[in-house]
């Protein structure tokens, strides 16, 4: 169980969950003492989340840091935590971004106590989605980091401009697009419908499975009708795709990012839109029909391999069509979200090569994407408290009165080039 | 020690010191002691490459380790690669580097300690990033290096960011050049693609064995060669290089004169033996390197900033480099490259203590300096004959070298060109010389010469330039050129010819230069606006890359959410009408209780 009997998985997944809990009981009206237990609690998970990292055995590979318990016989349904190579890396992103993130909120006035026990409890969902092997577990983490980022954004978000304009400003007006309520109920309403696809994908194979484990290791040994296959991937792609922004489903995610606060577009892009991407390299992808048999991973290689034109080709389009828009955009956190829209093209180019350096890339490009919009959102929210605007063409001169955040951007842009 | 641990060494110290002067703060904010640190360690750099030059093994010493994995092997290797080549780069950069650094120190005083220290923060970096580019043993590890000396070059050109013109120039030297690196990078992929491996060594033995598929090979060594014509700022992507001048003048001297921008020439000189697989693409070097030769150097002719003209000067000889590696006599180009290496360094140098003496760019605004700064004039002087092509001066031989491959090459037409070049170099390198330290005004304030930290690497750059042609000369000297005897008479006359011509329109005025402004009015007015190059691509940038950014973020914005949109208000819409059927009133629903009671009875009786 967990490493040397110390179930450390579950702690780095938890340990922010009870943060949550004690910032609601114990800390109302207590600004400095919610903050102190946000800061430790994801402290806890950030050195724990290390030490996993540098425990891991790269010799043996696969999944290690097992722990099993069992929720639901009947059904097949238990709480089952491991951690490989992948999952790993993504454990270790989000904990320092969201140990980051805890200290760029830090000058959050307005409920703050509820702010950051959201935050924790979205924090929990996602290394939760990032640890679980129990597919039932797995989707209830993925709505559990889901669902806290509505009203993350529609309470804490602030507006953009966005003026509707086209044969079609009339609906956006009538949407009220650029207002940060209709920016936290697209990206609700976009991620529930992904999820609705998930949801219908892993009954699927639940049921063709033989209904009686949902259990991701029990999966992987069953042989899936190359026909399902091809149905299930389809439908792990559009619903894991949208919260990786895969176009023309990426829409949501400008929005949303502009909108979000500064920790939560920190985690959204660094972590969440690398949620979409790992539920498809996880669940759709094998790769061990192509050599890589260590990494264990994927449950459709058929289905993979009808689609991998597909998400290639989409992949393409989101690194050209993102990087293009990111150069229209004159907010600044558009231009971070659209080219975060492009990095995840890249990821999943890199995965659509189905080959061990392509995966390898799409994971490296995950954790250095992942620090580097966390960086660039930080500095935005800095920059947007110090000049109040987010407009580019307003700015100038940061090098001087600002050296420090220029320095950290210009690292940042560095590293996306 | 052996030749790897001492090619690691002079690449690990300027590393070392980057490392210490970015992540200790106090060290680099303390301004001179970093500058103390860095030149410590790029000293040790240079010390390492000069025992390792001496005492280098006949063939190439390699060593590798493994990187990206891949199934079936490594996809890619880490590791350095020493032979001749390398080595006698490795000198160059490591000397130059070295006495930048020392001379930056003087030029450098009024600057503030913490700009100071992250002045030489990049310089280490800098200096790291180009000594990993020489030795780099396989094409990826190289386009890293390539981007990063680049990035260190839009840094250090940038270094005064608070004046606009400096971070715009910045910008354009890296938008430039990185145009040039993405076919460099397609290249590289695509012949990656063919031959399975990214290995300088392995590639050079498949293009012997003759075993390297030549389909589709000349496509792919121009897209390398168009990484080496930004870099190496060959037309028409030269525009950069004279804006660049912006970046404090030790820094021209350093990364736009002597080291960076022959790295397109070292590329091409490393990857020779591939690029002798394709003829065509080795011509249309040649062609391209005497054209950029020619023309760089008639914009040289009409520049008022010091800093410009000797820019416009190394793209110039940047073409003739290339102009010698097209026509087949690589020895020649990297011998130029050496040599102009030396002595170009020299003159930005020698600019840098005119410009620190007077305070500006502006050639008219100086005059009869030789007086005031008479060390400063003598070895300015010495820089300017060695470009000029003089015996015995190094340039001499390796300009001959050039002109005799490049004729043995069967360039006619560009061995014409270059001939023509070296007629206007001298000539506009002597314009230079007579305005700025002979001429009939005095410089306005009170220059003096400069401080030893600034003298001392000036003397240095100036008895190697000197030292090193005659000590050729004694040795005969034309081993390396192998062209027809009356080459060096004809370079030399020309030269000659150059200079005479100078003295007499700027120093004795018997030729009026706005009269051969008159005379040659299309083409002094081109090159004063550059050819309109400049506005090409600023047109470019604009209209079409902006243009169709905002058309993609248009369509983006507008029509793909725009149709989300619509999705989302036709529901509202639905939901709005549908809304209106719940009236509230109880007697409507008893109607609709009824008339659905109705509608049942009437469906159970029809059936």
């Amino acid at each position: 169980m967990g490493w040397n009997g110390i179930p450390i998985l579950t702690l780095i997944t938890w340990a922010p969950f009870v943060g949550a809990m004690l910032i609601m009981f114990t800390a109302r009206h207590h600004p400095l003492a919610v903050r102190l237990i946000g800061a430790v609690t994801t402290g806890i998970s950030l050195v724990l989340s290390l030490a996993v990292y540098l425990a891991y055995d790269t010799e043996a590979a696969g999944f290690q840091f097992y722990e099993k318990i069992s929720l639901v016989p009947p059904l097949g349904i238990s709480y089952e935590v491991a951690a490989d190579g992948i999952s790993l890396i993504l454990v270790l992103l989000t904990s320092i971004i969201i140990f980051s993130g805890v200290f760029a909120s830090w000058t959050v006035q307005t409920r703050s106590q509820e702010f950051y026990a959201l935050l924790l409890v979205l924090v929990t969902g996602v290394f939760g989605v990032f640890v679980s092997l129990d597919l039932f577990v797995f989707f209830l983490f993925y709505e559990l980091a889901v669902l806290p980022m509505y009203l993350l954004i529609g309470i804490w978000g602030s507006s953009a401009q966005v003026r509707p304009r086209g044969i079609f400003g009339w609906a956006m007006r009538e949407t009220g697009v650029g207002s940060k309520e209709y920016a936290a109920m697209k990206l609700t309403l976009y991620l529930l419908l992904g999820s609705a696809f998930i949801l219908v994908g892993i009954l699927a194979l639940y049921m063709a499975a033989g209904g009686s484990s949902f259990s991701f290791l029990e999966m992987e040994g069953a042989a899936f009708d190359p026909v399902l296959q091809r149905w299930v991937f389809l439908l792990f792609y559009v619903g894991f795709g949208v919260l990786a922004g895969i176009w023309p489903l990426h829409t949501w995610s400008p929005d949303g990012h502009a909108s979000a606060p500064t920790a939560v577009s920190m985690l959204h892009a660094g972590v969440l839109m690398k949620l979409g991407a790992y539920g498809i390299v996880r669940l759709g992808m094998k790769l061990g029909a192509y050599g890589i048999v260590r990494l264990g991973m994927g449950l459709l290689p058929e289905g993979t391999h009808d689609w991998v034109w597909l998400v290639g080709t989409i992949a393409t389009i989101n690194i050209v069509y993102g990087a293009l828009s990111a150069m229209a955009q004159t907010d600044l956190k558009y231009v971070i979200a659209y080219s975060s829209v492009s990095h995840m093209g890249i990821v999943l180019l890199g995965a659509a090569t189905l080959t061990e350096a392509g995966l390898n890339g799409a994971v490296f490009q995950m954790f250095a994407h992942g620090i580097m919009t966390g960086l660039f959102f930080a500095l935005v929210g800095l920059v947007y408290e110090k000049a109040h605007s987010r407009e580019i063409f307003k700015m100038g001169g940061f090098g001087r009165m600002m050296p420090g955040i220029a320095t950290a951007f210009t690292l940042g842009g560095a590293s996306a080039g | 020690m052996n030749a790897g641990t001492l090619a690691l060494a002079a690449l690990g110290l300027p590393f070392c010191s980057f490392v210490l002067l970015a992540v200790v703060p106090p060290l680099r904010r303390a301004g001179r002691v970093a500058g103390a640190l860095s030149i410590a360690a790029i000293g040790g750099s240079l010390l390492a490459s000069l025992v390792l030059g001496r005492t280098l093994p006949r063939e190439s010493v390699e060593l590798t380790w493994p990187w990206l994995p891949a199934e079936g092997g490594p996809m890619a290797t880490v590791g350095i690669l020493v032979d001749h080549l390398a080595a006698s780069m490795l000198v160059l950069v490591a000397l130059v580097s070295f006495l930048v650094q020392l001379y930056s120190l003087g030029y450098l005083e009024h600057e503030t300690p913490p700009a100071l220290g992250r002045y030489y923060a990049y310089h280490s970096l800098f200096a790291f990033s180009m000594l990993g580019l020489v030795l780099a043993s396989n094409f990826l590890q190289m386009f890293i290096f390539w981007e990063l000396v680049g990035l260190c070059s839009y840094l250090l050109i940038g270094f005064w960011y608070t004046k606009p013109e400096a971070a715009r120039a910045a910008v354009k030297a890296f938008w430039v050049t990185k145009a040039g690196d993405l076919g460099f990078i397609i290249g590289i992929v695509l012949l990656w693609g063919q031959a399975g491996t990214f290995q300088f060594s392995g590639l050079f033995q498949m293009a012997a064995d003759r075993t390297l598929p030549t389909a589709g090979l000349a496509l792919i060594m121009f897209l390398i060669y168009l990484g080496a014509v930004g870099k190496s700022a060959q037309f028409p992507l030269h525009v950069w290089l004279p804006d660049a001048m912006e970046g404090p003048t030790p820094v021209s001297a350093l990364i736009h004169a002597a080291t960076m921008v022959a790295a397109g020439v070292y590329l091409v000189s490393r990857v020779y033996p591939l690029f002798l697989l394709t003829p065509d693409v080795l011509a249309l070097i040649g062609w391209v390197g005497a054209f950029t030769a020619l023309l760089a150097a008639t914009l040289g002719l009409v520049q008022a900033d010091i800093k410009r003209v000797l820019a416009y000067s190394t793209v110039s000889q940047l073409g003739f480099m290339m102009a010698a590696l097209g026509a087949g006599a690589a020895a020649a180009g990297f011998f130029h490259l050496l040599t102009h290496g030396l002595f170009k360094a020299l003159l930005f140098l020698g600019a840098g203590a005119v410009i620190h003496a007077v305070g500006t760019n502006d050639i008219w605004k100086m005059g009869r300096l030789y007086r005031a700064m008479p060390q400063t004039a003598i070895v300015f002087l010495v820089g300017t004959l060695a470009l000029a092509g003089i015996w015995p001066f190094a340039g001499f031989f390796s300009k001959d070298a050039v002109l005799a491959g490049v004729w043995e090459g069967g360039l006619t037409t560009p061995f014409l060109m270059l001939a023509l070049t070296v007629f206007l170099t001298a000539f506009y390198m002597f314009r230079v010389v007579f305005v700025v330290f002979f001429g009939n005004r005095p410089a306005e304030g009170h220059p003096h010469d400069v401080p030893l930290v600034m003298s001392g690497p000036l003397w240095i750059l100036a008895i190697l330039t000197l030292g090193w042609g005659i000590s050729l000369a004694a040795s005969g000297g034309e081993e390396k050129a192998h062209g027809p005897e009356w080459i060096p008479w004809l370079a030399s006359g020309l030269a000659v010819a150059g200079i005479v011509f100078a003295w007499l329109t700027y120093q004795k005025r018997a030729v009026s230069a706005d009269a051969l402004a008159r005379t040659f009015r299309p083409l002094y007015v081109a090159a004063l606006s550059k050819f309109w190059l400049d506005d090409l691509y600023g047109g470019i940038y604009r209209g079409l890359l902006l243009g169709f950014s905002r058309l993609v973020g248009w369509v983006d914005r507008y029509l793909v959410d725009g149709l989300v949109n619509l999705a989302s208000a036709w529901t509202l819409r639905w939901g709005d009408g549908l809304r209106r059927i719940q009236t509230g009133r109880a007697q409507d629903y008893l109607y609709g209780v009824a008339f659905g009671l109705l509608l049942v009875i009437v469906w159970s009786y029809w059936r």
